[in-house]
């Protein structure tokens, strides 16, 4: 089958460049590999005894308004291997099971991002989730993970989703946020100010999230962090302290804290493997989340006819990320039909990109994060291999990413490195960025060898 | 900086790592210059398979030779390689097929090797987790396979244990001549610029060999070729032997974890691109026509490794008329990893002038030379 624009990932940016390119006329398939299109932040319910959030509600809009404008949705769907052709793209996609190619002229990749998970003692232990996955358990299903509930981390997020899971009536604990916002914004005062600048909803909701957090008798403490989880066969509880501006355990302030879950959030990774795996020329930006791809004010990549928006391009929230994929939108229009790409609210765009500075400032993990994982601690699940197997291959002359994973297979499990490289990555020299390759999902056998 | 050594060695892979070791334990001072940070290449991206059986004679008595030395270099290193001598499975469509490959292991046992000629019924009932779809197989009990990662790691690092001096990140620039005779080479790493005084040049880069050797004169036809190969997920054991069909163009083996590694397609595309095309991934999910039991893994990940393919697939091993000191060991056309100790020994005895093991004029590079 073939269209004239297809993009992968039904989040904000995704559902915005669909629908900006199907008003256009424009042949246009959105893929998404969950179950209902609305990404992280818009996440639809699939059955949960709450009434829909406003957040739910404004998704919900968006996704009619890309139904209503002809965009072919395909959820559950995801692209497992993708080639650029000197015409367009093709995409091989997976659904269950079953496999389809997809040709476009032209791809806008809205991938999103993928929740930084840094490897602690005990992070392994049953209980211990991403601030992520606690939220899209209770957004999606209205699922708690516990009783009583420890978020750490850094990052909007970690409140977000503690306030959110306050309101289920689940207790959580306490709530650590490593870095300290308004210290760290007063040493960036203008960046903050700038940050700030109209940005009045989204402080409306951190206050909020506050708010029902001290109601519900949680403290929120800044400067804080988790150290390590204890328990047995799961999580009994864990031990806190202070951390320095490096998130660097502060000696003496270490005390233990009684939960069944603990909650951890390190800011997020931009999930740019289809964009690595189609060959897009990528950057190192630490205060975006890592490796992103270069792109044009348009949105387009370095290769022809491929554009990228919203968190796979750097992190930068919801709000950027409808804006960017506008842009994308329009410059796929464009694209396609030769004509001078339409108009792009660009003051939007302008206030978006300078809470994206202010958000880098404030929540880029810092060197104390990598060095929570003690020698026995584990550091790639999948394959069960520990920071000390990690350490040994980077003394004996391993030096880049893809070194320590031949040497160690941290990597070559199941995830494929989507959890445990950008952990490895602070271990190893950065290098250049790790290769993607197909599969970018696993994909049976049978069905390749039947379908192609 | 200058250095000085008895014998420089280009490339750090399986086949330069193992003359060093050797040359190293005759007394030779070596030097190794590796490009990358250690094995990268075609040493440590092939399917591992370490095998005797279904080669050219040289190459076999080769094989049979780094077999004793695979097993030899693993019990004194004490490193666990994952070597599995499982057997060796080469299976056939056809009755021709059967028939060539009965032929061939009349000679195989006059050569010292034992192998076995199985027909539909035996295969069935000694490999019944195979298809039925084959006319039968021929069977090599003492062949088997390895971790390539990890066996050639083993190899660099007893070769530092017996004295070689590894150069790492060293791109080497000039191979210097005088008077048809070598000198030193000339490289590059981290900026800085590296001149070594040798006077025998040991050249292993594998498919970048031939780049090099053309500045001093000598012409290696090396054609660079994809090897590209996918990885299950893990699983219980599936498969004990290294199975393969010439005629499929598709070779099988289960590593110690539990994936499956599935290869076999050579993709001469003129370039070292190693990015694995979805052509190739459709190509060896054949495997399941081979393995059932692969039908419901996923594939979970893919790779490729460039080959360095000459014009009759057997290496290029020796010295060229005309370039004293210079031994080019080149070429193995994917049979570099299986065939690697015993080339490194061999490449040690035509340094030192010791008669070889295993006669190996027929590899001599000047084959080509009219070409």
């Amino acid at each position: 089958m073939s269209c004239d624009v297809a993009v992968v990932g039904a989040g904000a940016a995704g559902l915005r460049a669909a629908t900006v390119a199907a008003r256009a006329g424009l042949s246009t398939v959105l893929v998404d590999s969950y179950e209902r299109a609305g990404g992280q932040f818009y996440r639809q319910p699939a059955s949960t005894p709450y009434p829909p959030s406003p957040t739910q509600v404004e998704g919900r809009e968006l996704i009619e308004a890309a139904y209503a404008a002809g965009v072919e949705v395909r959820t559950g769907t995801s692209v497992w291997d993708a080639a650029a052709r000197p015409d367009g793209v093709t995409l091989w996609l997976t659904a269950g099971d079953r496999l389809s190619t997809l040709e476009c002229r032209t791809l806008v990749v809205a991938t999103g991002a993928h929740e930084r998970v840094a490897p602690f003692p005990g992070w392994t232990l049953p209980g211990v989730h991403t601030a992520g996955a606690v939220q899209a358990l209770h957004k999606g299903h209205g699922v708690p993970v516990g009783e009583r509930v420890l978020f750490a981390g850094s990052g909007p997020l970690l409140l977000v989703a503690a306030a959110g899971l306050v309101e289920t009536g689940t207790r959580v604990v306490e709530v650590l946020e490593a870095t300290r916002p308004v210290r760290a914004g007063a040493r960036h005062p203008w960046a903050t100010a700038a940050g700030l600048w109209r940005q009045g909803e989204r402080l409306r909701e951190g206050l909020g999230g506050a708010v029902r957090l001290r109601r519900a008798g949680t403290p929120l403490r800044t400067g804080w962090g988790s150290v390590r989880a204890l328990g047995g066969d799961r999580v009994e509880g864990a031990v806190v302290s202070r951390v320095d501006r490096d998130w660097r355990p502060v000696a003496g302030t270490e005390r233990t804290v009684s939960c069944d879950a603990i909650a951890t959030h390190y800011s997020l990774v931009p999930a740019t493997e289809l964009l690595r795996l189609l060959g897009a020329r990528m950057a190192h930006r630490p205060e975006l989340g890592g490796w992103v791809p270069t792109v044009a004010a348009s949105m387009a990549t370095s290769l022809p006819g491929v554009f990228a928006a919203g968190d796979c391009t750097g992190i930068g929230g919801a709000g950027l990320s409808l804006v960017e994929g506008e842009l994308a939108g329009l410059g796929a229009v464009a694209y396609v039909t030769g004509r001078e790409p339409g108009r792009a609210p660009l003051a939007t765009l302008r206030r978006e990109r300078r809470f994206q500075r202010l958000y880098g400032t404030l929540f880029t993990p810092q060197p104390g994060l990598a060095e929570l994982a003690t020698p026995e601690t584990v550091v790639c699940r999948c394959e069960r291999v520990t920071r000390a197997t990690v350490d040994a291959a980077v003394a004996a002359g391993a030096r880049t990413v893809q070194s320590v994973k031949a040497v160690t297979r941290c990597g070559m499990g199941p995830c494929q490195g989507r959890i445990c490289l950008p952990a490895i990555t602070r271990l190893a020299d950065a290098g250049p960025p790790p290769e993607a390759r197909a599969p970018l999902e696993p994909v049976p056998f049978e069905a390749v060898a039947s379908c192609g | 900086m200058r250095l000085t050594a008895s014998v420089a060695v280009v490339g750090g892979g399986i086949v330069g790592s193992a003359a060093a070791l050797f040359l190293a334990e005759r007394g030779e001072d070596v030097i190794v210059l590796e490009r990358a940070g250690g094995p990268t290449q075609a040493s440590v991206r092939n399917a591992g398979g370490v095998r005797a059986q279904c080669r050219n004679r040289t190459e076999r008595r080769l094989a049979l030779a780094s077999i004793a030395l695979w097993r030899d270099l693993a019990d004194r290193t004490g490193v666990d390689i994952e070597y599995r001598q499982g057997g060796n499975l080469r299976v056939a469509l056809t009755e021709p097929t059967l028939d060539a490959l009965a032929t061939e292991s009349v000679e195989e046992a006059q050569d010292g090797l034992a192998t076995e000629v199985w027909d539909r019924a035996e295969l069935r009932r000694r490999a019944p987790y195979l298809s039925d779809r084959f006319a039968g197989a021929k069977y090599c009990a003492t062949d088997g396979h390895a971790n390539p990662i990890l066996a050639t790691w083993m190899v660099v690092n007893a070769a530092k244990a017996a004295g070689a001096r590894y150069l790492t990140g060293a791109d080497v620039t000039h191979l210097d001549l005088d008077a048809g005779r070598v000198r030193g080479l000339r490289a590059t790493a981290g900026g800085d610029i590296l001149r070594i005084e040798a006077p025998t040049l040991v050249h292993a880069a594998g498919p970048w060999t031939s780049a090099l050797a053309a500045t001093i004169g000598v012409r290696l036809p090396l054609t660079p070729a994809r090897n590209a190969m996918l990885v299950s997920q893990g699983a219980p054991p599936l498969l004990p032997e290294f199975v393969s069909s010439h005629e499929m163009k598709v070779y099988l083996r289960q590593a110690k974890a539990g994936q499956v590694h599935v290869g076999g397609v050579f993709t001469v595309d003129g370039t070292f691109d190693q990015r694995v095309t979805h052509a190739e991934i459709a190509h060896l999910a054949r495997a399941v026509e081979i393995l059932p039991g692969l039908g419901r893994l996923s594939i979970l990940r893919t790779w490729a490794g460039t080959l360095d393919l000459t014009p009759d697939h057997l290496p290029l091993l020796g010295t060229p008329s005309g370039v004293d000191g210079y031994v080019v060991a080149a070429g193995f056309s994917g049979h570099g990893f299986c065939l690697g100790p015993a080339i490194g020994r061999t490449i040690a005895e035509l340094v030192r002038g010791e008669p070889t093991g295993v006669d190996v004029t027929a590899l001599h590079p000047d084959r080509f030379a009219a070409c």
